[in-house]
């Protein structure tokens, strides 16, 4: 069981918007609710923070795996370079509880541009 | 001589589209139906999805490098800088799956089709019908 003392005013605009909006078992309801979304806030900053890594190796390494592993896929993750393969599913064990890694084919290129069409036009 | 086809439709009374999954690299489907996603012909590539689908899918274990990624712009100036990873477009009952290249980003709920995967098919846009057909070849 968690018991932790809020401030006053907090806690009672917690109370009342959470007893608008859930009724009975509100406050249960509501702590659930705001747990899951911190939790997905800070599950997203984990991801970037590896990213942001990862993409800064990629970089850095992307010449020399260019030459070293044409057509090859390539796995990049927690900051290193992991291995190469033909297929990405040979490449799926690796850093197996990392949130981000990086994975590409190297030497194949991708359109740069994307036409959006209608309905991501006016985004 | 015509080929002998077969024909899969969904309704489709208001928006056009397709009946189907999307499958991970470790082999999770995004759903156990298949969803009707709509086809937007102005779209480029081949999938759009939504940024939560992509996230809960876990598609940053398979992420494209940020500089290889695409972007966009809208008819604002606004530029989107898309979130990519490889995934299988899956329609059950026809043993179609195909590896496109998924794209998302900040905020994004759209959930789209695109022309970099229906030149791989052959559809019919059923408009008196109200329905979406994919004309399958008989082996």
């Amino acid at each position: 069981m968690l018991i932790a003392e809020l401030p006053q005013t907090l806690q009672e605009e917690f109370e009342r918007t959470a007893h608008l909006l859930h009724g009975e078992d509100h406050i249960r309801q509501a702590l659930i609710e705001a747990i899951e979304l911190w939790l997905t806030q800070q599950h997203q900053k984990l991801i970037e923070a590896e990213a942001l890594i990862n993409n800064l190796v990629f970089e850095q390494v992307r010449n020399e795996l260019e030459k070293n592993y044409p057509n090859k896929w390539i796995v990049i993750a927690n900051g290193e370079f992991l291995g190469a393969a033909d297929t990405l599913e040979d490449l799926n064990h690796l850093a197996s509880t990392a949130r981000h890694r990086i994975a590409v084919q190297m030497g194949q290129t991708r359109p740069k541009e994307v036409e959006l069409g209608w309905q991501m036009m006016f985004a | 001589m015509a080929d002998d086809v077969r024909l899969i439709c969904w309704p489709t009374p208001d928006r056009l589209g397709l009946g189907i999954q999307i499958k991970t690299l470790a082999g999770q489907l995004h759903q156990k139906e298949p969803e009707l996603v709509q086809i937007d012909t102005g779209y480029s590539e081949a999938i759009l999805i939504p940024q939560t689908l992509f996230d809960t899918l876990n598609l940053a274990y398979w992420q494209l490098p940020d500089s290889v990624a695409a972007q966009g712009t809208t008819v604002t100036g606004q530029v989107i800088h898309f979130r990519e990873a490889p995934v299988d477009i899956v329609i059950p009952n026809s043993r179609i799956q195909q590896r496109v290249i998924a794209q998302t980003f900040t905020q994004n709920t759209r959930f789209l089709l695109g022309r970099s995967f229906l030149r791989h098919f052959k559809i019919i846009l059923d408009g008196p019908g109200g329905q979406t057909c994919l004309l399958l070849a008989i082996p």
